[in-house]
């Protein structure tokens, strides 16, 4: 009978104290901040009421289902539109720190049309690949290319933005790196060795230096603007869009994020996991998890409508889901408009527990 | 207590001495260095009488500089011009000088097109315009039965390795399109590797990479059971490009899981370079990928389309493998060496025999 009552009050104070323990780490949980990020388009490059009817509507919208970062694609890089864009920026910038979000443009440095109306972009400048063949693209592995991209950055540091969002920071798929002479001169010099009169294929050990060169030429550029940035203000944050893969990136698009994310010369990675395939999303993710290792924020990309998917509603609830149970930050939705409401709908569903 | 003087002296000899021999046995059975050459059978004569002869002749004079392995392309009847047993008269010559022979297998090496087209046309990698390629497609389970089919038939004789060259795709990614293959793919993934988009942006891409390599792996696998099955002392060894991330990408080759699997015995990653710093680097990096699973014997380049090296560099290739822990090397090929190079491997390289003096 007494050690019965010594059993029983033994189990209580367990209890007790599991209670206690799980309570406690409900409340950590629920201190966590979710990161949720959205790229978006605003209807028109203008400042005109309209637009801006629009994205207050939106913004609203983003707000309701507790979106915190807005990557914004936009016109800046365009000399057309650049006066325009940049007004409305400004306006974005306003609206969205109102309603306690953050405002990061989308910079992609590496396209830019060869038959751009900037007069600074030199036609040396552009991939020539190795069919000889000039590509709509900035040879990142060009010197005087990195100083370009960053000058065009610190335009965009002149205004209240909260971070940069870059895109198309890599070479254009299929490993077109540019075979120019300039570009080969340098790798010359740079790697001490050279693959001309060799084989141009991975069982040549110098057109493999070649690869993860071409490579370290976009991570040097990324560590530059990172620097640029966190010169100019080390609370902005440097965010990249990143194909699924790290180790095909490397290789085919010169895009080594997980060594971005081991330096840490970006603060957020969000992998573009665009399908409707779950199971492939949670692989992908994932691995994602186990490469970023915690290193720099996580964003997974999922999207409703992109050139790789088209997926439910339910599709991207249980991708969202995913993203919280699976060690990631947060998420990056691409993209949710005023269009596409029945998305916005459902996550705010699945935000009230439905 | 104190042990007396002599106590202690002879309490220590009787410690150091068997360990001693210990030492000197475990020195006596440590494997001989692997020195290997890559063999073309058109160094040969198709007369058998006169082939024999040169065979005794090479053969001598390899093992007179520490050649000690030969991989030998094109051993099978249906592979050479031979009217005769190719196979078994090099392993009987190579015994004869204690050269170890491994008959060389190579799945994805360009074939005649035209009689492949009659023999096997569904055999072949068929490209996204649906034309026919001079390769077996090594995602067709037929063709890796074709495959396994042929080194069963070679360990019926006795060999001492079986030896896996362009175990991989060829360049660049060239999978094939052909229904069977995109069916194949189809049913694990719901979509046709031609319905996406052709970059590793689509997560689909990426796994169809990442499906060939496996392909490629499987028949790595089913080559090591067939070994296994025959219940023979026969080693595998594969030739893999030098750097395993682009390797595993652009040919399907993740030689990384091999040696992890333990499919295979040695790798020899194809270093032809006259860069000592780079072969440096990626024999280190083969080394460490690889760790004590699998050995490593570094390709040397002497006359290739990446290299063509000298005497001198010779020797500081085959010291570099050895302080990096390589215990042994191939040359490409057995019939590039010239007098320079064939006097310094003897007097100097290879002057000791199997790790031991001569």
């Amino acid at each position: 009978m007494f050690d019965l009552r010594i059993h029983r009050d033994k189990s209580l104070i367990i209890c007790t104290l599991l209670t206690f323990l799980l309570l406690i780490a409900s409340c950590k949980q629920s201190n966590h901040e979710e990161i949720r990020a959205v790229w978006f388009s605003a209807p028109s490059n203008e400042c005109t009421r309209e637009t801006v009817e629009y994205i207050d509507s939106l913004f609203l919208q983003y707000q309701q289902i507790h979106i915190t970062h807005l990557f914004w694609f936009n016109n800046l890089k365009d000399p057309g539109f650049r006066e325009s864009s940049f007004r409305l920026l400004d306006t974005l910038i306003v609206k969205a720190h109102r309603r306690g979000m953050k405002l990061h443009p989308v910079f992609s440095p590496g396209a830019e049309n060869p038959v751009s109306r900037k007069p600074q972009i030199k036609k040396e400048w552009f991939i020539i690949n190795i069919k000889g063949d000039t590509l709509p693209c900035l040879n990142f592995s060009n010197n005087e290319v990195k100083k370009y991209v960053l000058a065009d950055l610190s335009e965009y540091l002149k205004h209240d933005i909260d971070g940069i969002n870059l895109d198309f920071v890599r070479f254009p798929v299929n490993m077109s790196y540019s075979y120019d002479d300039r570009t080969l001169s340098d790798f010359e010099k740079d790697a001490g060795v050279s693959f001309k009169g060799s084989n141009y294929d991975c069982g040549n050990i110098s057109w493999c230096e070649w690869v993860k060169w071409n490579a370290d030429q976009v991570t040097r550029l990324v560590g530059e603007i990172n620097k640029t940035m966190k010169g100019h203000n080390k609370e902005l944050l440097l965010s990249a869009d990143v194909f699924p893969d790290y180790e095909m990136a490397q290789v085919e698009i010169g895009q080594d994020w997980d060594k971005w994310a081991a330096d840490k010369i970006v603060d957020i990675l969000c992998p573009m996991l665009y399908t409707n395939n779950s199971d492939l999303f949670k692989k992908y993710v994932e691995k994602a998890v186990r490469t970023v290792d915690h290193h720099v924020i996580l964003l997974p990309g999922i999207a409703t409508t992109s050139v790789h998917n088209i997926s439910t509603c339910d599709e991207v609830v249980r991708q969202a889901k995913f993203c919280r149970s699976s060690g990631a930050d947060g998420m990056v939705f691409f993209r949710l408009s005023l269009k596409e409401m029945k998305y916005i709908e459902r996550i705010k569903e699945m935000d009230s527990g439905l | 207590m104190r042990f007396p003087e002599k106590s202690l002296h002879c309490l220590a000899l009787l410690i150091i001495v068997p360990l001693l021999c210990i030492c000197c046995s475990l020195r006596h059975k440590s494997p001989p260095e692997f020195r290997g050459v890559w063999l073309h059978p058109g160094l040969f004569s198709l007369n058998q009488t006169r082939a024999v002869e040169q065979m005794d002749s090479l053969f001598s004079f390899y093992r007179d500089i520490g050649i000690n392995n030969l991989f030998c392309y094109n051993t099978t009847t249906d592979e050479n011009n031979f009217q005769w047993d190719y196979l078994d008269a090099l392993i009987k010559k190579g015994h004869e000088k204690g050269i170890r022979i491994h008959p060389i297998f190579y799945p994805v090496h360009e074939l005649n097109l035209e009689k492949e087209m009659v023999k096997n046309p569904d055999w072949l990698i068929r490209d996204m315009d649906g034309k026919y390629q001079p390769h077996y497609n090594l995602a067709n389970p037929q063709v890796r039965k074709y495959w396994v089919g042929k080194i069963s038939a070679a360990l019926k004789y006795d060999i001492d390795g079986i030896h896996l060259d362009y175990i991989r795709f060829p360049l660049t990614q060239m999978y094939s399109y052909d229904s069977a293959t995109c069916e194949a793919f189809k049913r694990e993934f719901h979509y046709s590797p031609v319905e996406v988009s052709h970059d590793c942006g689509s997560i689909i891409w990426c796994e169809w990479i990442k499906w060939n390599e496996k392909q490629v792996t499987q028949l790595v696998a089913e080559i090591r059971q067939v070994i296994k099955e025959s219940g023979k002392q026969v080693i595998l060894g594969a030739d893999v490009f030098p750097d395993l991330e682009t390797s595993k990408v652009l040919i399907a080759q993740d030689w990384g899981s091999w040696t992890a699997d333990g499919l295979v015995d040695f790798i020899c990653p194809l270093l032809y370079t006259n860069n000592l710093d780079l072969f440096k680097e990626y024999l280190g990096r083969a080394k460490s990928l690889t760790g004590n699973k699998c050995k490593v014997y570094p390709g040397i380049g002497v006359y290739t389309s990446n290299n063509k090296i000298t005497k001198e560099l010779i020797v500081k290739e085959v010291n570099i493998a050895r302080e990096l822990g390589a215990v042994g090397m191939v040359f490409f090929s057995g019939n590039s060496f010239n007098k320079e190079m064939r006097d310094t491997l003897k007097a100097d390289l290879f002057s000791n025999v199997y790790g031991r003096k001569r």
